[in-house]
């Protein structure tokens, strides 16, 4: 396996061709955007992370399949990009700018609600793996299959993985089982390091290895 | 053992696991939807936000640099 699965050789699409993917592009944006979010965490690094991508996705534009899903391949990409440069995934805590989150979120009819910010909390103290395939089949609406694709492994890694992030995340917002969230405040400075070397040791086995 | 008296602090199940789990636990399928609501909200909270100027004037670089012939950059 090689790191060239994006880099494709120069593009020849027809003008209205081009076209047509770049339109996809731009409706993708927002959501490359909100992927990017997820890996890194903070904005300003999420943006030049999705920019990257959506750079690369152009001049990989031919290897594109028409009619397969256009955002499934961006995350694809996005996810690539960031694990080849072995960018620091949540190094302190996703979304950090805004973790003190007291939104509700009660879906109709539901007594049950959660706060974002114990679910910020929460979604740092799972794996990367977890976190990413919980994120892209429970918020980015990707099948498992296409989630799949995107993290490079079987379909059904992929659902165990739903699965555990699940339980994880129900337990700890409970504050049953072993892992309840730690106070309020002070999520980074002892367990990020775990996650740094998770992220690492992804980028060395199932991102783009690179020796 | 189906009448446990309405204890609120009763946990259904018990260490037996005779059924899938979730399916017979309407609380937790309730709490796992809570969550899922969540999870879509933290990522649309992305998706809606105005995008920068910088993507459009990315895009709109392909459009013009890129097109066909491939320069150098």
């Amino acid at each position: 396996m090689t790191a060239q699965q994006t880099a494709a050789r120069p593009a020849v699409l027809s003008p209205s061709a081009d076209k047509e993917f770049r339109d996809g592009l731009v409706e993708a944006i927002p959501y490359v955007r909100a992927f990017s979010r997820t890996l890194c965490g903070a904005k300003a690094a999420a943006d030049d992370l999705a920019q990257e991508t959506l750079t690369k996705a152009w001049a990989a534009r031919a290897s594109f399949q028409p009619g397969t899903n256009l955002k499934a391949w961006l995350f694809m990409i996005a996810r690539n990009q960031f694990y080849s440069e072995k960018r620091r995934a949540w190094r302190s805590v996703a979304w950090d700018e805004e973790l003190a989150d007291a939104r509700l979120i009660a879906p109709s009819g539901q007594l049950q609600h959660v706060e974002l910010g114990d679910l910020k909390r929460a979604l740092t103290k799972i794996t990367p793996e977890q976190r990413e395939a919980l994120i892209l089949v429970g918020a980015g609406g990707l099948s498992y299959e296409e989630a799949s694709v995107v993290c490079n492994c079987a379909i059904g890694t992929v659902k165990s993985r739903v699965a555990r992030a699940r339980q994880a995340i129900e337990r700890m917002l409970n504050g049953t089982g072993g892992d309840a969230l730690p106070a309020r405040g002070d999520v980074a400075s002892g367990d990020s390091n775990e996650l740094i070397d998770e992220a690492q040791r992804i980028a060395d086995t199932g991102g783009a290895p690179d020796k | 053992m189906m009448d446990n008296g309405g204890n609120d602090s009763a946990r259904p199940g018990g260490p037996a696991k005779a059924r899938p789990k979730g399916t017979g636990d309407s609380s937790l399928r309730a709490r796992q939807k809570v969550i899922g609501a969540g999870l879509k909200r933290l990522f649309d909270d992305v998706v809606d936000e105005s995008v920068p100027d910088d993507f459009m004037d990315l895009l709109a670089k392909f459009d013009d640099g890129d097109q066909g012939s491939g320069p150098v950059r």
